[in-house]
């Protein structure tokens, strides 16, 4: 039988962590940062912008590196690291 | 064995329909006989008409009234005064309630039932949803909704598996002992938040349930929902004199996560330098590499930190709601950027209620002075941009055949890109008032 190709895109993104997805793109994007601060940039200005993107980008890679992929769970069953 | 519980609503000077509202919703808890409930409002500043009648409401819905002497102490004073004075000496949990949370019949029975659980015995604090019964009444309601579903099912929801998550000022209940013995801080006007630090510092499990076990009313105007946005901004960077304080007492993820909320409305300042960094490079050249690289680099930023909410599951949103929810955010980029400087200088904000009650802002323009001051901005340099580079044909053709462009072209694209943001914010928070506007005149 043929598969539809749009529903095994379906399938294959419904199969993603969205959280790790995030972790990955904002991670990319921070290094990128770095990687460009470094290298090209050549105004103060866009220097000290780009920064301030990666101190308020940082924290929230460190929420969505924890991401479990899904949207609810029965948190109160979970045992909660103290 | 019968369980004590009291619920606390704290209010001051809210419309009596949103009380009434909130008294009747309370009354109708259905429970199995366990539990031995009483119903506190905890009164906040109210004059002697409004006082009277909200007496008269409450003897009519068997509401109990605390009223403090004094008016220290913001929310967290009320609240504070109901506990150590009024509350009964053997009350076990409390679970407290803004006034627009109208609780579900099931929402005591439950949340009593989660405590008692073999897993909870440790457990200090279980927080709810906040779901909003009017998030379909305009693009403020359902931006409102969208970050609070966004919060509690991802960022509370992770972060309270690492018990780093803290307890905001409703939707949820605790351990009356614990809460007696270490108060809510009530030097802060977001008490929650501050409260939470040193619950956390002495030991506090805080968790979430994704049980939506009440209804809320998200703020529906322009003028609520600033008012709401400035008094979290502001407290969340007032706050960071209670983490630093507690600092050696929390955990990692308590300490990262604390930082990230404070950090997060630090956004404002590199968004807005995003958008009008483009008219510095009409004096000096930005980059030694491709001009199209830090445009995209900026965007990149711009579309990571802003749309990771466009994964949300169930109910999925479309891209448009994303969109919506980013830009209306957009609106309140003055106030984080004023709320950072009110505390650098050190200067006060005192508590604004963010009114639930229906008004339309006669005065949109007033709170989108820096949406125009962008577009402004902006619109000036692609003139003179235009004007350096005018779009001739040959200028087009070149483009279309990946002809390396002239600079100018890619200044145009970058301000396109700034412009479309902001055009969002004025479009979405006009279209708001509108909506609003039409809601009134039919129940006129």
């Amino acid at each position: 039988m043929e598969i539809n190709p749009l529903s095994r895109i379906a399938k294959i993104n419904a199969g993603i962590n969205k959280d790790k997805l995030n972790f990955v793109l904002m991670s990319t994007v921070l290094i990128a940062d770095v990687i460009y601060v470094k290298m090209y940039s050549m105004s103060g200005a866009l220097t000290v912008v780009v920064m301030l993107w990666i101190l308020v980008m940082a924290p929230n890679i460190l929420v969505y590196m924890r991401g479990d992929g899904k949207w609810k769970s029965a948190q109160s069953n979970k045992k909660v690291k103290v | 064995m019968i369980a004590n519980a009291d619920i606390l609503i704290p209010a001051c000077k809210e419309p009596l329909s949103v009380v009434e509202r909130m008294f009747s919703a309370c009354q109708k808890q259905k429970l199995d006989g366990g539990i031995d409930l009483k119903i506190w409002f905890c009164v906040d500043g109210m004059d002697d008409k409004e006082e009277k009648i909200v007496n008269d409401l409450a003897a009519k819905y068997g509401i109990l009234i605390s009223k403090r002497p004094s008016r220290c102490g913001f929310r967290a004073g009320a609240l504070n005064y109901c506990i150590q004075n009024v509350l009964r000496k053997d009350s076990e949990y409390i679970i407290v309630l803004d006034i627009d949370q109208a609780p579900k019949p099931e929402m005591v029975q439950t949340l009593v039932n989660e405590m008692h659980k073999e897993e909870n015995v440790d457990t200090h604090f279980i927080m709810f949803p906040q779901v909003a019964e009017n998030k379909e009444e305009n693009a403020i309601t359902k931006t409102s909704d969208t970050l609070q579903m966004f919060d509690y099912y991802f960022n509370r929801r992770i972060r309270s598996e690492t018990n780093s998550a803290f307890v905001v000022g409703t939707n949820w209940i605790g351990r009356t002992e614990f809460i007696r013995r270490i108060p809510f801080e009530e030097g802060s006007i977001v008490e929650d938040q501050a409260s939470s630090i040193r619950w956390h510092a002495e030991g506090a499990v805080i968790k979430v349930i994704n049980d939506e076990l009440a209804l809320g009313l998200a703020p529906n105007s322009i003028e609520s929902y600033r008012a709401q946005q400035f008094r979290w901004s502001y407290g969340a960077f007032y706050n960071l004199r209670y983490l630093t304080s507690n600092w050696s007492k929390l955990s990692m993820w308590q300490r990262v996560d604390y930082l990230s909320v404070m950090t997060w409305y630090l956004y404002a300042v590199p968004t807005v330098l995003s958008i009008v960094i483009p008219l510095i490079t009409f004096w000096k050249p930005i980059t030694s590499s491709e001009f199209m690289l830090p445009i995209m680099l900026l965007t990149a930023n711009i579309a990571v930190f802003t749309y990771p909410i466009i994964f949300c599951r169930k109910p999925r949103l479309t891209i448009g709601e994303v969109f919506q929810t980013a830009v209306v955010q957009h609106m309140c980029l003055d106030l984080y950027l004023k709320s950072m400087l009110y505390n650098i200088l050190g200067k006060k904000h005192s508590y604004v209620v963010s009114d639930k009650s229906s008004k339309i802002c006669k005065h949109p323009h007033r709170n989108l002075w820096l949406p125009y001051t962008l577009v402004a901005l902006t619109s000036v340099g692609m003139a003179y941009a235009t004007y350096l580079n005018p779009p001739t044909m040959t200028n087009i053709y070149n483009a279309i055949s990946g002809y390396p462009m002239r600079y100018t072209t890619y200044i145009i694209i970058w301000l396109v890109l700034g412009i479309f943001w902001i055009w969002g914010t004025i479009y979405y928070v006009h279209k708001s008032n509108r909506e609003f506007s039409c809601g009134n005149e039919k129940l006129v």
